[in-house]
């Protein structure tokens, strides 16, 4: 530890810490405007200078470290001069237009303008301005008020790894620019109006609607993706304004998706009132009236129960109270991605923290396209990567990642197991073995030497496997997932501490999900096959959209023109064209309750916005469903309701009543075995159905602002690698298990050979539920 | 030759200057080019070398007079990252024009402190970083750089022995600021040259993150004649503490203005009246610069200044790069500090928030006090936005911007009034 | 003595005739009393009235929505929404004052950075509901256009005393 004086107080930091960050631990007051704990050090402002003992000159605090003994003084006249004067430099040309900036109120160089500036400048001569530049639909531009700090071009450069952002020129001419014009292409760009210190980037969507002293905030939880980002509401009124991270919430950023989802709140797709089918179309009921329409559905029926992972805790335990108090032995099923319903050996959640992730000697992300599935987890890995630390990838597709990963693989889905089994045989060579891992590998006959990557980063100390969805929704996951397992414990990375077996989930909650419907849960597809087959007589929808988002999207359309469908949630989307009665439940934003991220992190939301129209928590519509179906309400309360969450997941149980960051872990070390399946393929493309951000989930398809983000970042709807194409690109006849379908093929070299790539999954005709399908009369 | 008496050295890196065709290889080894090359190579070792060019009291150059030798000894070794020895000749300073006449009339004495400085660094990849409009110097260095790769003197096993080096010339492109170490790395690396903040310095993360040597042109064309008559030799010519010739590139009112060697010590007086023929008017300079325009001004008090680092210093300027230029009693001063106010708000990178603004501020009052439309209050914008520019920033640009408008306030505050007075004068009468 | 001198008062009608004394200086001295509402006083210049939104001469709308005035309102009297128009500006969608809140303090002028609202020389707008002591943006700059000179005046003479 460093010791040194600030102000005359002695303080203790690292060594190595800057000036600054020693300041700001210590609560001494220094203005900045280029430094940004999360960004490397520009030293470019000059607002940050301190005065040093013995230095003959002030001093940048940013970029001048600790040493021992200094004396450091932070408030002196001839500083606060010095300050003045840099606040008369930057004020030369900015505009003073704070009365029609949104910035204005909340503005670093406004408030440091009233506490350094003088009252008046003395620039008599001509002000710059500059061009502005459309950067998209999420940043505004106003460069004229640019102070050059360049934050914006960092952030490009190290945190969306995309650098289209830059400084051309030199001198006072000089200036921002993005060197793409019309779109900034990072997932991350929304955080381009934090961090701009001026009102030079502003964020689109809230141009001109409010000012930063209306807002209301409200701390909640994302649940756009598992990542369930720390946000802050902000409101006005009942209007949401923007959504930001969370100031000491655990991720510094959140991605574009999980910002500008708001525009769904009040879209016309939200369910705000309960609705009847009445001749027809849907019209507005009564709270009586449409569960009395439900209840008269479902009375005595086969019921078929299909419902979103990303309500709160409160909201899913009530789902299954409400099936164990009136639907005994309905089916119920959640998870839109998974075929293989057997036994996971390590189940859906992180065993890390994301932070453990980026610390680990060796990260691998073994098929996912991780820059859409969990923007904010990649942003630790480009961390990572621009450390120096090793990320190594397998996949089917070279998924963009903007900052290169340091190993890459490209791989069928059908070589999985020959992957697995090829880093087996390499471990084993080096001495490593789990019990079952000969057997497991003899099962297997190919060998494919994308293994090695994987087999060179298990040696390491400490290793993060990431396992995505291109595993998860495998035919023969639970085979793979084992595989994956007995090649972690063969390499000591199972242990509790250093436990590296990550599944990706896909929703929220996924460890509680396990615990709670781990007994009851079925294959969605199951589900709607029994649907079709008559085996259902109703299906209730609770916030699930299976048409739009999932691999079971043609049966679930099958099962919805044979029985009718109850829907309950707060989108209605397409599916609410079969709905006989439509159940308005609040949004994440506007309920008390509890989420548990993929880590296993739980927050407590208990300041919500308040209802746009008649909706109503999930938990109270499904009391009131269990009331009126005639059964006994088991609570009335959330303490209550709570005391059922904690008989179903003792872990939950300190959740509410203590302070402290709670984690609760997910399933590990299941004893099943699985070996590999032997079937041959019958088809010779594998199938991958991409994942898009701005066009997965019910809420993102509800909101117009990410459907514009979706058609700038949009791919072709099928892809394939040119060489597997073998012909111009265009419309193929595709056969799959259903028949054959015409779709329009475009080629891509970042697809590997062999593979049939859903860019556009729901779009792109009914391609996704299959996994392997084949070009008719073309060469494959 | 150079004697190796040092009473009768006349002149180190311009000893050979005016030989017709020194810039060949073989008139140069004629003159005794590369001669010393060898018995370096093979009997010198790199504490050696250092050790010489400490003793030498050899300082830099380029124009913070830093001793060489130290910095030498502050590169870190075996580190496992390769060390770069990089030769700054982007000779951008108004008033300096020292280091051209090295490189287009004895280039091979720069590659031969070049060799010798990189076997002391143990270096394998040395650049010559040139000014982007010295085409025809770029020319001559590449050059004398092809007769030296194929004499053996550059490129692999340099003269039969284990040492290799290679030498490439680096032009820049016109911009005054990549005379700035820092910024000439960033250059080098093939972005903006805008100059980097230290810590970390150079010799610890420079080029690529790797130790870095940057050197002047001068500097380095010095060390072959340190090595081989010794760093005692170089010590005893000049004043103590300020050793050895330098070249001081005179312009302005004299009546012979040129490049010089002299020894450091020898008064500006003496340097003006012997060397370069005197003022072209009246006896005394109105002012002198004397270490290229972002030094402070000189007054006629100070005309019997020694010209060394030190005191130089102590008469409120800087020796920089030996840059002098006179200015007699027709010298418009208003002019020339609007022109040079101009010239740093051109060259300011705009990195730092005081000298991107401050620089195009003051090239404006500058204009408007120049057209005589200044007012009083002008005077103490010009004084306050200098003031805090100075010092304050990444780089010294802000500091040589706001020399000259400083000296002019001190020292001819009225010559600036009488602008003013001049300009309500004819709106009056107009 | 005192019994005397009161009875000397009493008897010789003396504080009646001062009092008629009074009467009859005021009685030929020049009237002070207005005849309102046929007869008017003069207003200051700074007189705060009825609110008034006004326009530039060109008749754009001088309110960029920068909401000062309705942050800096005590009795939170004023509305006001706004959006990016089409060409770029920030303007009102909504500019309501209730003037039956308002004290008439004058710090929404104050605040404003482009002098589109202010308060005028007018007091005489009595309704016979509460309702209509609810002023939207039209009729607010329906009065800015009734009292524009006025306000101009009162501005011009305003500014040098501001300074």
């Amino acid at each position: 530890m460093t010791a040194l004086y600030i102000n005359d107080e002695e303080v203790t930091v690292t060594p190595g810490t800057s000036i600054l960050e020693a300041c700001r631990e210590n609560g001494a007051e220094v203005p900045y405007f280029c430094y940004h704990p999360e960004l490397s050090v520009a030293a470019n402002c000059r607002m940050c200078l301190v005065e040093i003992e013995g230095w003959n000159k002030p001093a940048a605090s940013c970029c001048t470290p600790v040493a021992e003994g200094m004396k450091v003084r932070t408030q002196t006249e001839a500083l606060e001069k010095d300050r003045e004067m840099m606040m008369e430099y930057l004020l030369i040309h900015h505009p003073l237009d704070c009365p029609v900036c949104d910035q204005g109120g909340a503005c670093k160089l406004q408030d440091y303008a009233v506490e350094h500036g003088a009252s008046h400048g003395r620039y008599a001569e001509m002000k710059r301005a500059v061009v502005d530049h459309d950067l998209g639909p999420f940043v505004s531009t106003c460069m004229t008020r640019c102070i050059h700090c360049t934050r914006c071009v960092r952030f490009a450069d190290e945190v969306a790894g995309t650098g289209d952002m830059g400084v051309l020129d030199r001198g006072d001419h000089m200036r921002i620019d993005g060197i793409v014009e019309d779109c900034l292409s990072s997932e991350l760009s929304g955080n381009l109006s934090d961090i701009c210190p001026v009102g030079a980037l502003l964020d689109k969507p809230s141009h001109d609607v409010s000012r930063p002293w209306e807002v209301t905030r409200h701390k909640s939880t994302c649940t756009q993706c598992p990542q369930g980002c720390d946000i802050t509401i902000e409101s006005r009124g009942d209007e949401v304004i923007r959504i930001r991270p969370e100031k000491d919430g655990m991720e510094p950023w959140i991605c574009d998706r999980g910002r500008y989802v708001y525009d769904a709140f009040r879209s016309e797709q939200r369910i705000l009132e309960p609705k009847v089918r009445e001749s027809g179309g849907l019209v507005a009921a009564s709270w009586d009236d449409a569960i009395g329409r439900a209840v008269e559905l479902m009375k005595g029926k086969r019921v078929g129960i299909v419902f979103s992972p990303d309500w709160s805790v409160e909201g899913l335990t009530s789902i299954r109270l409400l099936n164990d108090a009136v639907f005994e032995g309905a089916k119920v099923a959640f998870d839109l991605h998974r075929r293989d319903m057997r036994s996971f050996a390590f189940e859906e959640g992180l065993a890390m923290t994301t932070q453990q992730i980026e610390d680990s000697g060796q990260v691998v992300i073994l098929g996912s396209d991780l820059r859409q599935r969990l923007p904010v987890l990649m942003q630790r890995l480009r961390k990572r990567i621009n450390a120096g630390k090793p990320v190594s990838r397998i996949g089917a597709m070279n998924y963009r990642t903007n900052t290169e990963p340091t190993k890459d693989s490209l791989i069928r889905p059908r070589d999985w197991s020959a992957v697995i089994a090829f880093a087996m045989q390499q471990v084993s060579g080096l001495g490593k073995t789990a019990a079952g891992m000969d057997a497991w590998m003899a099962g297997v006959e190919g060998r494919h030497e994308a293994g090695k990557l994987l087999a060179d980063a298990l040696m390491d100390d400490s290793c993060a496997l990431l396992v995505g969805e291109e595993i998860r929704s495998h035919e023969d996951a639970a085979a793979l997932i084992y595989g994956l397992d007995l090649l972690m414990r063969a390499c000591g990375h199972a242990e509790a501490g250093k436990d590296g077996r990550n599944l990706i989930s896909e929703g929220m909650n996924p460890q509680l999900l396990s615990s709670v419907f781990g007994d009851v849960r079925t294959s969605a597809g199951e589900l709607f096959d029994a649907a079709s087959n008559g085996e259902l007589d109703v299906l209730l929808l609770i916030g699930s959209d299976p048409q739009g988002d999932g691999l079971f999207s043609v049966q679930a359309k099958q099962a919805m023109d044979k029985v009718p469908l109850v829907q309950v949630g707060a989108i209605s989307g397409q599916i609410s064209e079969y709905a006989e009665v439509q159940l308005p439940a609040a949004a994440y934003s506007e309920v008390e309750g509890s989420f548990v991220n993929m880590e296993g992190r739980i927050r407590v939301a208990e300041n919500p916005l308040s209802s746009l129209g008649a909706e109503r928590p999930l938990w109270k519509v499904m009391m009131r469903l269990i009331q009126d179906m005639g059964g006994d309400i088991p609570a009335v309360n959330l303490d209550e309701l709570r005391a059922h969450v904690i008989r179903f997941a003792p872990q939950m149980e300190h959740a509410w009543r203590s302070s402290d960051e709670l984690m609760i872990t997910a399933a590990r070390n299941n004893t099943a075995t699985h070996a590999s399946s032997t079937k041959a393929p019958s088809r010779s493309l594998d199938l991958i159905s991409r994942y898009s951000m701005y066009r997965e989930g019910a809420w993102v398809r509800a909101s117009d602002l990410l459907s514009e983000a979706g058609c700038l970042h949009a791919l072709d709807d099928v892809l394939v690698h040119p060489n597997t194409l073998a012909g111009a690109e265009g419309e193929r006849v595709v056969r799959t298990s259903s028949g054959e379908q015409s779709v329009h093929v475009g080629s891509r070299e970042d697809v590997v050979p062999g593979v049939l790539f859903v860019a556009k999954r729901g779009v792109a005709g009914d391609l996704s539920s299959e996994s392997e399908v084949d070009f008719v009369g073309g060469a494959a | 030759m150079i004697p190796s008496d040092p009473q009768k050295v006349t002149g180190i890196c311009f000893d050979h200057v005016d030989v017709p065709n020194q810039n060949s290889l073989a008139v140069a080894r004629k003159n005794g080019a590369y001669a010393f090359l060898p018995t370096v190579l093979k009997e010198f070792d790199a504490d050696k070398i250092i050790d010489e060019v400490k003793t030498s009291g050899l300082r830099g150059r380029g124009g913070a007079g830093f001793p060489t030798g130290l910095k030498w000894s502050f590169v870190p070794r075996n580190t496992g990252k390769p060390t770069y020895l990089l030769c700054n000749a982007d000779e951008g300073e108004p008033g300096t024009f020292k280091d051209r006449d090295i490189m287009r009339f004895d280039p091979h004495l720069l590659i031969e402190g070049m060799i010798m400085a990189g076997f002391a660094l143990d270096v394998k990849d040395a650049y010559i970083y040139i000014r982007g409009e010295f085409l025809h110097e770029a020319n001559v260095m590449n050059e004398a750089i092809r007769e030296a790769y194929a004499a053996n003197l550059l490129g692999e096993n340099i003269l039969g022995t284990d040492y290799s080096m290679d030498l490439t010339v680096h032009r820049g492109a016109g911009a005054y600021i990549c005379g700035e170490e820092t910024a000439l790395i960033e250059s080098l690396e093939g972005r903006p040259g805008r100059p980097r903040f230290k810590p970390p310095f150079p010799a610890v993360e420079g080029f690529y993150g790797c130790p870095t040597v940057v050197n002047n042109v001068e500097t380095l064309a010095t060390v072959p004649a340190i090595l081989e008559h010794g760093g005692a030799w170089h010590a005893a010519i000049g004043v103590p503490n300020n050793t050895g010739f330098k070249i001081f590139s005179v312009s302005g009112h004299v009546n012979k203005p040129g490049n010089y060697e002299v020894p450091m010590g020898t008064t500006m007086r003496t340097l003006i009246e012997d060397y370069c023929g005197g003022l072209q008017h009246g006896t005394v300079p109105k002012a002198i610069i004397p270490g290229g325009s972002s030094s402070a001004w000189l007054m006629a008090e100070h005309y019997d200044v020694p010209l060394t680092f030190d005191d130089l210093i102590k008469a409120g300027s800087m020796l920089g790069s030996g840059a002098i230029i006179v200015m007699d009693e027709t010298a418009d001063l208003v002019a020339l500090t609007r022109r040079l106010a101009h010239f740093y708000a051109h060259e300011s990178c705009g990195q730092c928030t005081p000298c991107r603004e401050g620089t195009g501020w003051l090239e404006r009052v500058m204009n408007r006090v120049e057209t005589g439309h200044g007012c009083e209050a002008d005077l103490k914008v010009l004084k306050e936005a200098s003031e805090h520019m100075a010092g304050r920033t990444i780089c010294a640009l802000a500091d040589g911007a706001a020399a000259p408008i400083l000296s002019l306030l001190e020292h001819f505050p009225d010559e600036l009034r009488s602008r003013m007075a001049q300009s309500h004068q004819e709106e009056q009468s107009a | 003595m005192s019994l005397i001198k009161r009875a000397l008062k009493t008897w010789l009608l003396l504080e009646l005739l001062r009092g008629m004394a009074l009467t009859g200086k005021y009685l030929f001295k020049k009237k002070i009393t207005v005849e309102y509402p046929e007869e008017r006083t003069p207003l200051s210049p700074r007189f705060r009235g009825l609110h008034a939104l006004r326009r530039y001469e060109n008749g754009e709308e001088r309110c960029i929505a920068c909401k000062l005035c309705e942050v800096v309102c005590p009795a939170l009297a004023i509305l006001i929404e706004s959006e990016e128009r089409d060409d770029g500006t920030r303007r009102t969608t909504r500019y309501d004052i209730d003037m039956s809140k308002c004290i008439f303090c004058g710090f929404c002028q104050e605040a404003c950075p482009v002098d589109a609202i202010v308060e005028t020389q007018e007091f005489e707008y009595a309704t016979e509901t509460r309702a209509n002591l609810y002023y939207t943006k039209d009729m607010l700059l329906d009065v800015g256009k009734r009292y524009e000179s006025q306000i101009a005046a009162n501005i011009a003479v305003d500014v040098p005393r501001k300074g």
